[in-house]
C-alpha cells in the first residue's frame, strides 16, 4: 500500500455526522499530498457554514499525525467562513 | 459552479415545475431534488437508477425486556407518547429524543440507528440526477438533503458541471434550511395568493438570513394581477429581482399529467414565460 493509499484509508475512517458518509466520499479532503513524511491537504467543508468544520478538521490533523512515518502534515482550508481562523489553530 | 436553489415557502407554486423546466433549458449541470419527503422531479425525469444506498438516521429506542424492572419511568418521561403501557416502543410515534435512555434506572434502554430511507444517482433524459426517498414516518430530513446536497457536489466536480439546480423543499423549516445553506443564489416561486405572498416573505427572511441572493418568480401571475402587482412592488422596495412572471396556463397541465416539462412543447404562454425567466437568470449567475 502506498504512502497516499495509507492516508486515504485513515480519513475514510473519519465519518461526517450529519450525512453518515465518510469525509473521503464527501470530498472534504483534497489535494492530499505527501513528501518524505510530510502532508499536505486542502479541507474544504461541504458547506462555507459547517457547523461541523472545526471538529472534522481536528479529527483530520489528529488522524493523520498519529501515523508512524508523518513528521508534519500542513491542512489549507477552503469554502469556510472562517477559514484563516481554523487554519491558524490547525496549523499554527 | 454555481449552485441554485428553488424554494417555495408556500407548497404547491411550481418549484417542481420550473425546477425540471430549468433542467431541460440549462446546458451543463447536476440535478439534485432536496424535497425529500416527497420527492418528484424524477417523475418528470425519467431516471434510470445508476447507485443506490441506504440512509440511516438518529437512533430508535428499543427495551430490552431481561433488564427492564418495568418501573414505567420511560413510559412517563417520554414526551411523544411512544411506550405503551406494556412498554413497547412505538417505532413511529419515536422521535429518537434519548430521554427513555437515560432517565431508565436499569439501563434497558437502547437507541439503534435504523434505515430511514434511500438515496439515488441517477441517469435521466436531461442528464445526472442526485435524490432520495425518506420512508413513511421517518424523521431527520435535513440530514438526508445534506447527502444529497453533498453528493450532487461531488458528481459536479467529477463531471466538471456549471450548474447545480436543487429542487428544494416547501415551507421554512429543517429540510429548507438544510437545502439553502452557502448556496449560491435562491429562487423562491410564489403566487399571487394571500398564503403565498406570506410564506414568500418568510422563505426571504429565511435566505436574507443566510445572505444568500435570492429572486423570485410569480407563478399564474394573472389569476390576481393585483396581487402580482404587489408582490413584484414589495419584492423591488426589498432589492430583490423578480425574473418574470408565470401566467396560468392549462398546457402546465397538460405536460405534468404527461410526465413532461412545461418546455419540452414548444407551445403556450408559460412555456414562452420560463424560458424569458431561465435566460434572465443564467445572465445573473
Amino acid at each position: 500500500m502506498s504512502r497516499t493509499d495509507e492516508l486515504e484509508e485513515v480519513l475514510s475512517q473519519i465519518i461526517d455526522p450529519e450525512t453518515g458518509l465518510s469525509i473521503v466520499r464527501m470530498d472534504i479532503i483534497q489535494d492530499l499530498a505527501e513528501h518524505d513524511g510530510k502532508v499536505s491537504l486542502v479541507f474544504r467543508p461541504s458547506s462555507p457554514v459547517c457547523p461541523m468544520a472545526y471538529s472534522l478538521a481536528n479529527a483530520v490533523k489528529q488522524k493523520i499525525s498519529d501515523i508512524e512515518w508523518v513528521d508534519s502534515v500542513t491542512i489549507n482550508v477552503e469554502n469556510f467562513v472562517r477559514a484563516d481562523h481554523l487554519q491558524t489553530l490547525l496549523n499554527g | 459552479m454555481k449552485e441554485v436553489v428553488i424554494i417555495s415557502g408556500k407548497g404547491g407554486t411550481g418549484k417542481t415545475t420550473l425546477s425540471g423546466s430549468f433542467a431541460c433549458l440549462a446546458k451543463s449541470k447536476i440535478m439534485a431534488d432536496c424535497d425529500v419527503d416527497a420527492a418528484d422531479l424524477h417523475i418528470l425525469t425519467d431516471p434510470k437508477i445508476l447507485h443506490q444506498e441506504d440512509f440511516y438516521g438518529g437512533g430508535k429506542a428499543w427495551i430490552d425486556k431481561e433488564k427492564c424492572s418495568e418501573c414505567g419511568i420511560c413510559r412517563d418521561s417520554c414526551r411523544f407518547g411512544a411506550i405503551s403501557e406494556q412498554l413497547e416502543v412505538n417505532r413511529l410515534s419515536c422521535e429518537g429524543c434519548g430521554v427513555c435512555f437515560h432517565v431508565c434506572p436499569e439501563g434497558a434502554v437502547n437507541l439503534e440507528a435504523g434505515i430511514c430511507g434511500q438515496w439515488f444517482i441517477s441517469e435521466t433524459r436531461f442528464g445526472p440526477l442526485v435524490h432520495a426517498r425518506l420512508l413513511p414516518g421517518e424523521e431527520n430530513s435535513g440530514k438526508l438533503v445534506a447527502l444529497v446536497r453533498n453528493q450532487a457536489k461531488v458528481l459536479a466536480r467529477k463531471q466538471n458541471k456549471d450548474t447545480i439546480l436543487v429542487d428544494g423543499a416547501p415551507g421554512v423549516g429543517c429540510p429548507v434550511i438544510s437545502s439553502v445553506t452557502g448556496a449560491d443564489y435562491v429562487v423562491i416561486v410564489t403566487e399571487p395568493t394571500l398564503s403565498g405572498r406570506h410564506d414568500m416573505d418568510r422563505a426571504l427572511q429565511l435566505v436574507r438570513g443566510f445572505r444568500i441572493p435570492a429572486f423570485i418568480v410569480i407563478n399564474k401571475a394573472d389569476i390576481h394581477s393585483d396581487l402580482a402587482d404587489t408582490i413584484e412592488r414589495e419584492a423591488e422596495e426589498r432589492g430583490v429581482t423578480v425574473l418574470g412572471r408565470i401566467p396560468y396556463d392549462p398546457a402546465v397541465i397538460r405536460a405534468m399529467v404527461q410526465r413532461r416539462c412545461v418546455v419540452e412543447d414548444r407551445n403556450g404562454v408559460a412555456n414562452e414565460s420560463i424560458r424569458r425567466i431561465w435566460e434572465r437568470l443564467e445572465s445573473l449567475l
